[in-house]
């Protein structure tokens, strides 16, 4: 941020405060796609938002905050990535986090329509299927505790998790097909 | 796109890939624009499903419903909420106006820290009546009339009153001087008054709390009961929920700093004190230890040939908070520093030697890093000779090592290479081999915190 250029500082602050809010999600989802199978995305979004606040006067209003963002984003995760390889996490190399990027980044738009669509797809599913989609992203539990709940085995519950997610992307994909909306 | 890649997807999703098969989603996203595709497909589901549910019921409880508001929107509003508090704490603390009663906060780099469970940023404000939690790292209050708290995860603090703190659990240290005179800290089972001075509390649910003394005095009250004692420097106390109240011994070393961002591993000043052999530097917890050869204090130096000795450094010099290792030396003229054998500063983890600098061994004249997983070592440039002090930075987050001329590390190194990261150093050896002499006036190791990577 150039004083000269913004003698209103607290304008811009509080324009800065507004777009990282508005980014939170997508920087999340960003995160989770570059790191998948891993639990630390929030941990993770949450120390880009502090370096993202220290950096705040390098953002210059009218440039796309979501270019700035994901920008840093990426070259934390790649600072980082043995630090978050010896807690077990698989993060993607450089190169490949450079080159794939551009495709996993998605706007707040995008992720509030998907939401939406599969809230309707959910609302579709036979409540024990909800459970046991609920028990996945909830709990991060071992599928082997939540199969001897209701005593059945984890390789039935690995393969109905499949299934149920490959129907909720068909589901998505209709609605947006239905609202006249193309996937990216 | 066959029903193998999409099970391949999934299990990168469910954390069930090995390496080797990570490894061969890597190697394939780069080059199938089809697979990638697939892969954001599931990405986007990924996280829509982890916003939906996370943090919600587990087994055995109710299933929320489905139609309700997105979980993201109270999320945004929760991040909302704290980027503001963000904001109004900066701007208070940018303007001129009376101060509210709020304390001003300051992160350790690996901080999670939560304001009356929110999420909050580093620079933010803690007012009265909030709760602090602090599930990572340390943050520092600048309280009210200059009183200082360095709070140490995990624990949970409320900001009680102007002056008050209450510890609901964890261990904190507090500085409070003359101003702060009267500046009161509660826990379960004591509460204390500061009489101008330095003490630390640690607060344990379920056991006695303890108060420890650094320097000056503080009163100490049995929650229950009348016990109560004043304490002075050194002096501790342990109370417990009955209300007895047991002295002993202060325990500095078991808290932080105020000023955790550094921390003093080893300073040592030749121009004083006993000989080498199990000498207690100015600053260190250990001490020295000769292994080999007979340096003598001469001149204000320490100055020998073919010697070798040896210091332990506290094996959490290094940090993900403090991540930062500066090693300053400070010599002066010897007869021969520089010859075709090595004299220097090492240092070493688990027995292994992973850098030297000073002379190295060969006919090279000048100061030089020898990364001893690299065949050559690397001579500053430009060439750096003769009586100098220098400093040698290690960044343990990436590796980075550095030679720098003089007692701090600036932005223009001499030498600038990358070693091992994660490195934590659990001795360095200051010596000579034989032929070649080191003299040393002041040797210091410092851990520090440095937020921003270079």
């Amino acid at each position: 941020m150039n004083a000269s250029k913004n003698p209103d500082e607290g304008e811009v602050s509080e324009a800065f405060v507004s777009e990282l809010t508005n980014h939170q999600t997508a920087m999340l989802a960003f995160i989770r796609a570059l790191m998948p199978g891993s639990s630390g995305a929030r941990d993770l979004l949450q120390e880009v938002n502090i370096i993202l606040w220290q950096k705040r006067a390098q953002f210059e209003p009218g440039t796309s905050f979501k270019a700035w963002s994901f920008q840093v984003t990426r070259y934390h995760l790649m600072n980082h990535r043995r630090r978050l390889a010896s807690k077990g996490w698989l993060v993607f190399d450089d190169d490949l986090v450079e080159r794939i990027s551009p495709a996993l980044e998605a706007d707040p738009g995008e992720l509030e329509s998907r939401h939406q669509a599969l809230n309707l797809c959910l609302s579709k599913l036979r409540p024990k299927d909800r459970d046991l989609l609920q028990h996945r992203y909830a709990s991060g539990a071992p599928l082997n505790d939540y199969a001897k709940v209701i005593n059945r085995s984890a390789g039935t519950l690995k393969a109905t998790l499949f299934n149920l997610r490959t129907a909720l992307r068909k589901c998505i994909e209709r609605r947006f097909q239905e609202q006249g909306i193309s996937l990216p | 796109m066959n029903l193998n890649d999409q099970q391949l997807v999934a299990a990168a999703f469910d954390g069930a890939l090995d390496k080797t098969s990570f490894r061969r989603l890597q190697d394939r996203l780069l080059n199938e624009p089809a697979l990638l595709a697939l892969y954001r497909e599931h990405a986007m589901l990924h996280h829509s499903l982890c916003e939906e549910f996370e943090g919600t019921q587990m087994i055995g409880r109710s299933v929320p419903s489905v139609a309700r508001t997105p979980r993201w929107v109270p999320v945004l509003a929760a991040c909302a909420v704290a980027v503001a508090a963000v904001f109004f704490g900066w701007q208070w603390l940018k303007s001129s106006r009376p101060a509210p009663v709020m304390a001003g906060c300051a992160f350790s780099a690996d901080a999670i820290v939560k304001v009356d469970d929110r999420q909050a940023l580093n620079g933010s404000g803690f007012a009265v009546g909030s709760r602090l939690s602090v599930e990572r790292g340390w943050v520092r209050l600048n309280l009210p009339k200059q009183a200082v708290a360095l709070v140490e995860a995990p624990a949970s603090v409320v900001f009680e009153a102007d002056h008050v703190l209450r510890f609901e659990s964890g261990r904190g240290r507090l500085h409070c001087p003359e101003s702060a005179r009267g500046f009161t800290v509660k826990s379960g089972s004591l509460v204390a008054v500061d009489q101008g001075t330095d003490f630390g509390v640690v607060s344990r649910p379920g056991a006695a709390d303890e108060l420890h003394v650094f320097s000056g005095e503080v009163a100490v009250n049995a929650v229950t009961g009348t016990a109560r004692a004043v304490l002075h420097a050194k002096e501790a106390a342990a109370v417990d929920s009955a209300g007895a109240l047991q002295r002993m011994p202060a325990r500095e070393e078991d808290f932080e700093s105020v000023t955790p961002e550094l921390r003093v591993l080893l300073e040592d000043r030749f121009d004083t004190g006993g000989p080498i052999a199990d000498r207690q530097p100015v600053v260190g917890l250990s001490h020295w230890r000769l292994e080999k050869g007979s340096p003598e204090l001469k001149g204000g130096h320490l100055e020998g040939t073919g010697f070798e000795a040896f210091y332990s450094l506290p094996m959490d010099g290094l940090t993900a908070s403090r991540p930062v290792l500066l090693v300053t030396v400070e010599t002066v003229e010897s007869p021969s520093f520089h010859t075709e054998q090595w004299a220097g500063v090492s240092l070493y983890q688990e027995g292994y030697e992973h850098c030297f600098f000073g002379d190295c061994f060969g006919p090279e004249e000048t100061w030089s890093l020898d990364m001893k997983r690299r065949l050559v070592p690397v001579p500053t440039e430009p060439r750096l000779t003769g009586p100098r002090t220098v400093t040698l930075r290690y960044d343990r987050r990436d590796g980075t090592i550095e030679l720098h001329e003089g007692a701090s590390a600036g932005s223009r190194p001499l030498v600038r290479k990358t070693i091992q990261s994660g490195l934590s150093f659990d001795q360095i050896r200051i010596g000579a081999a034989d032929g070649a002499t080191l003299a040393v006036v002041k040797i210091s190791v410092r851990a520090i915190q440095e937020p921003p990577l270079r």
